[in-house]
C-alpha cells in the first residue's frame, strides 16, 4: 500500500468517526512508515487537542445589538414599500411624451435650425429620460422592487 | 409592487427568531474561529443575520440550517477579506497581521472564554489559537469544520464549493502547518512519535 492511499485511508476515517481505526493492511503500513505514523498521530494529535479548546461565548452585548439589528429588519418600516403613485405617474408621463414628441423628431432625422421649441423640447426630453434611466435603479432599490430572492446556499451565492 | 407579490413575512420572520436563538451560539463560535480578531468575528456575525433577513424565505425545517448558516459565515467572511486586500492594495486600509493582538484568547474582551477558563488554558492552548488563526483562510475553513464542528469531507466540499480531494488535501495542509508551528508546544503524540512510540498512539487515534 502507497503511502499516498494511507493519507486517504486516514483522513476518510475520521469522516467515518467508527472508532475502529485503518484496516490490518494499513496498520502494518504504519507499522514500518514513519511519515504515515506521524501523519496519523498528526491528525488525531491536532483534533484532541483543537477539540479540548474553549468554546468562545457569544458576548451579551454582541448577543443584545443582533437581536436588535433583526427586528428591525423585519419592523414593517424596513419592508419594501411599492413606488409611490406620483412616482410612476410621472414615469408614465415621460414615458408617453417620449414617444409622441420626441421619436417623430428622431425618426425624421432632423433638429429645426435656429432651435425650435419644438427641438429644444425634444432634446430636454432625452435628456431627462437619460437621467431618469441613470437613477430608476436607485429609486428601484429605494422603494424596494424586489426581483425573485437568489439562492443562497450554493458556495458562490454570496 | 402591490402587498399580494410580497415575500409572506409572517412566518418566514417567525423562522428567523427561531434560527437564531438556536444557531446564535454556533455562528459566533464558528465566525470567532475563521475570524480570529473579536471585532472582525461581532462584525461578521451581524452581517450573517443580516443576510439571513434578506433571504428568511428560504429558511426551511428539512434543511440543514447549520450547515447553510456556516456557508453564509464562511463566505461573507471570504469576501470580508478579498475587500480587505482591496483595500490594502490602494493602501487605504493598514494590514492588520495575525500577531498577538489578535490573538483570539488573549486579547478577547467580550465573549471569549472567561477569566477562568484563560487561566486553566496552557501556553500551548494558546499557541494553538494563535497557530490556528494564522492559517491560510480556505485550509482553516476546511480545518475548523472537519476538527472543530465535524463536517464530513463531502458536506464541508458542499459548504465551501470545492471537491472532496481538495478538502482532504487542505487538512492534511492545515495540519502540517499547525504541527510546524506548534513544534514547541506538540502534543503527547508528536513527542511520543519522536521518541519512536508512536505505533501504540495510532490505535486510538479514531
Amino acid at each position: 500500500m502507497r503511502c499516498k492511499n494511507i493519507r486517504r485511508i486516514l483522513t476518510d476515517e475520521l469522516d467515518a468517526g467508527t472508532g475502529g481505526g485503518p484496516d490490518a493492511e494499513a496498520r502494518r503500513h504504519l507499522s514500518f512508515c514513519r511519515e504515515c505514523a506521524a501523519a496519523a498521530a498528526d491528525l488525531a494529535g491536532i483534533r484532541d487537542r483543537v477539540r479540548a479548546l474553549p468554546r468562545p461565548d457569544l458576548p451579551a452585548a454582541l448577543d443584545a445589538r443582533t437581536r436588535r439589528a433583526i427586528e428591525a429588519a423585519l419592523s414593517p418600516a424596513a419592508r419594501p414599500q411599492p413606488l409611490p403613485r406620483g412616482m410612476v405617474a410621472v414615469l408614465a408621463i415621460l414615458t408617453a411624451l417620449t414617444i409622441v414628441v420626441v421619436f417623430p423628431i428622431v425618426w425624421g432625422g432632423e433638429i429645426a435650425e435656429p432651435l425650435t421649441f419644438r427641438s429644444a423640447a425634444a432634446i430636454a426630453l432625452l435628456l431627462q429620460n437619460g437621467v431618469m434611466l441613470l437613477i430608476a435603479p436607485i429609486l428601484f432599490r429605494r422603494f424596494g422592487a424586489r426581483t425573485a430572492p437568489r439562492r443562497i446556499d450554493s458556495p458562490g451565492g454570496l | 409592487m402591490t402587498p399580494s407579490r410580497r415575500p409572506s413575512a409572517g412566518p418566514a420572520d417567525a423562522a428567523v427568531g427561531r434560527l437564531y436563538e438556536k444557531h446564535k451560539a454556533d455562528v459566533y463560535r464558528f465566525a470567532r474561529r475563521l475570524a480570529g480578531a473579536p471585532a472582525d468575528a461581532e462584525d461578521l456575525v451581524q452581517e450573517v443575520w443580516m443576510r439571513v433577513v434578506r433571504h428568511r424565505v428560504e429558511i426551511s425545517e428539512e434543511r440543514d440550517m447549520k450547515a447553510w448558516l456556516f456557508t453564509i459565515t464562511a463566505n461573507l467572511h471570504r469576501d470580508a477579506l478579498r475587500k480587505a486586500r482591496v483595500r490594502r492594495l490602494f493602501l487605504l486600509a493598514p494590514r492588520r497581521d495575525a500577531g498577538p493582538e489578535s490573538d483570539v484568547v488573549a486579547s478577547a474582551p467580550d465573549g471569549a472564554p472567561g477569566p477562568g477558563a484563560l487561566a486553566e488554558q496552557s501556553e500551548a492552548g494558546r499557541a494553538l489559537e494563535r497557530a490556528l488563526a494564522g492559517l491560510p483562510n480556505r485550509q482553516r475553513s476546511v480545518f475548523v469544520l472537519k476538527m472543530i464542528e465535524g463536517y464530513k469531507h463531502e458536506e464541508i466540499g458542499g459548504m465551501l464549493g470545492v471537491p472532496v480531494n481538495t478538502v482532504k488535501t487542505l487538512l492534511f495542509r492545515a495540519v502540517q502547518r499547525l504541527r510546524r508551528e506548534l513544534r514547541d508546544f506538540g502534543p503527547e503524540t508528536w513527542t511520543a512519535r519522536e521518541n519512536g512510540q508512536c505505533d501504540a498512539k495510532i490505535s486510538g487515534a479514531f
